[in-house]
């Protein structure tokens, strides 16, 4: 292969990659950094502001806030209710039986369709005037308990939470699945031969062997939420008087809807580095959780 | 211990409660396909029943609702165009860094790792510089304006895969071949290629998904409606009252049907591909 090792060969091969690479992923992220220290619409010059954006954002912006909370609501959902869903039906999906694969192609499906797809599949049944939802409610007496899923003032990120939850939990169970799968079948031989139970196999064996997929769904769990923004611009658009506004929806509101640039690229900015700090801490408190089981062996 | 009489009531237990949560994930889809055979009083009065008659023209109505033609078109075009570019450009990249021999290896290194980066980077950090890029490269409202984006995020992803994938050939494949004197198009194509093709496949079932269904990058970047795609057909709805809803209902239909086709057809591929994306991006 060192025939090929000159210069003119490695630079027609990476070049233009590199190229495209930098001008439309690495050079963005600078300008974005450098954007949101300015107050810039478009049509007269940007100014200079320094963290400004940052400050009002943090300290007056109350749209931000219910954002911040909004989003909030909607990890803490996942969280609860998305991740032991799948973890449950990657450990059903591990029995084996014909149809099997039938029934798993069926729960990963939605995660195959676009956000924007899935808003509008959604809005069919959560309308609160001509969705199926409510009408159903209606229809088998149980009238009191239509609610406005989508538009009102308060249950929004709820419905958002469920859409999300049936979006991805399939996917996240084919993760579990994946990972269980790389546990050694012996391990569950010799469980078995000392007597142990099913749910002690899971208790003892499954989950702390799983420990890494953990890391790998809980991180892709919260960065997806706070990507959330097709199906919010599907359901709402934010509204009703930015009630249930998310935080990268509000982002492109600001920047593109508002020309705010530089103020819409900070809140860009603020998102990135939740999303980062929850990640890391959660992995440092793995990491934490690892060396404290290891000092106890 | 159990008897097996208990562990057989057990295993249909389980099956039970898959073959339910499967059935509830499905439902909204033959909730779509029933409601778009109804017209729009009966959505409005029972949208929760079986239609009483198959309203067909709906789907007539569908066709006036939506430009459904010219968004296939140009999703399908988005596609071909992207997936060539991306290939033909990732491919020898992913080569020169998987199989040759640099001078000094610390550069090799570095370029990866810095290939990679782009995996932490969020779509919403770049849509509105890549929206700056293409106004100073005058692309806007052209379909490159959408495509160079996209193929940039998926550099990161495709050199992953394909750069693991080519170093497990063996080097003495290619010496050989080198030997009896292939130059270098003809390794990647004749000799290499062929011995990645999961990979490949992998890849482009990845970043095909990607462009059918991307959204906030096509929203700002192709507002000329010559150059709609599905996802745009799509967002139309939203807070137009005024469009014709059991047509809309069909046109979904329409748009949903066949992705979910595709994925039937291809549905190993895109789940083992989506999900090895996951656990190593």
């Amino acid at each position: 292969m060192h025939v090929f090792s000159k210069n003119k060969y490695l630079i027609t091969m990476l070049a233009p990659v590199l190229i495209l690479y930098c001008v439309f992923i690495i050079i963005p992220v600078f300008v974005s950094v450098y954007f949101s220290m300015l107050d810039y619409n478009g049509i007269t010059d940007g100014k200079w502001v320094g963290l400004a954006n940052y400050n009002i954002l943090l300290s007056k912006d109350f749209v931000f806030a219910l954002a911040v909370k909004n989003n909030m609501i909607v990890v803490a959902l996942l969280l609860l209710f998305q991740l032991p869903l799948s973890f449950l039906v990657a450990l059903l999906l591990k029995t084996s039986f014909s149809g099997n694969a039938v029934i798993k192609a069926m729960v990963f499906s939605p995660q195959v369709l676009g956000s924007i797809t899935v808003g509008l599949i959604w809005i069919y049944i959560l309308d609160p005037y001509k969705g199926i939802l409510n009408s159903l409610l209606e229809q088998l007496s149980l009238g009191g308990f239509k609610q406005q899923w989508i538009g009102g003032t308060k249950l929004t990120p709820v419905s958002i939470s469920i859409i999300s939850i049936w979006q991805g939990f399939g996917f996240y169970a084919t993760i579990f699945l994946a990972g269980m799968t790389a546990i050694p079948e012996s391990l569950y031989e010799a469980a078995s031969i000392d007597g142990a139970t099913r749910s002690q196999t899971t208790r003892y064996l499954t989950l702390p062997l799983l420990k890494d997929t953990f890391t790998i769904v809980v991180m892709l769990i919260i960065t997806n939420s706070f990507k959330i923004f097709e199906v919010l611009q599907q359901l709402t658009d934010g509204g009703p008087a930015y009630r249930s506004e998310m935080l990268v929806h509000y982002m492109y509101v600001m920047t593109f809807t508002n020309s705010r640039y530089g103020y819409g690229m900070s809140i860009a900015m603020v998102t990135f580095l939740i999303s980062a700090v929850f990640s890391l801490i959660y992995l440092l408190r793995m990491d934490r959780d690892n060396a404290m089981g290891g000092a106890k062996r | 211990m159990k008897t097996p009489m208990e562990s057989r009531l057990l295993h249909t237990v389980r099956i039970a409660l898959l073959i339910l949560i499967a059935a509830i994930v499905v439902l909204p889809f033959f909730w779509t396909i029933m409601l778009s055979f109804k017209s729009n009083e009966e959505i409005l009065l029972n949208p929760a029943t079986l239609p009483v008659s198959l309203e067909w023209s709906n789907y007539r109505k569908a066709f006036e609702t939506l430009p459904l033609a010219r968004m296939y078109y140009n999703t399908f075009v988005n596609i071909i165009v992207s997936e060539t570019l991306t290939l033909l450009l990732i491919y020898p990249s992913s080569y020169a860094l998987a199989k040759i021999p640099f001078r000094r290896d610390r550069l090799r290194r570095f370029i990866y790792t810095f290939l990679l980066l782009g995996l932490m980077i969020p779509a919403y950090i770049l849509v509105f510089p890549d929206y700056q890029v293409n106004i100073v490269l005058r692309l806007m409202n052209t379909r490159m304006a959408l495509l160079l984006p996209i193929v940039a995020t998926n550099i990161s992803f495709d050199t992953l895969l394909l750069v693991g994938a080519m170093r497990a050939i063996p080097n003495e494949v290619e010496e050989s071949a080198i030997i009896d004197g292939s130059g270098m198009v003809k390794l990647c194509l004749h000799i290499s290629a062929p011995m990645i093709v999961p990979t490949l496949v992998t890849v482009t079932v990845f970043n095909v998904l990607h462009i059918w269904n991307e959204y906030m990058f096509s929203s700002l970047y192709l507002t000329d409606q010559a150059l709609v795609t599905l996802p745009l057909g799509m967002s139309y709805f939203q807070g137009r009252y005024s469009m014709d809803y059991a047509g809309m209902i069909a046109a979904t239909v329409l748009i949903i049907v066949p992705q979910l086709f595709f994925y039937t057809v291809f549905q190993k591929k895109i789940i083992s591909g989506l999900t090895a994306g996951a656990v190593k991006g």
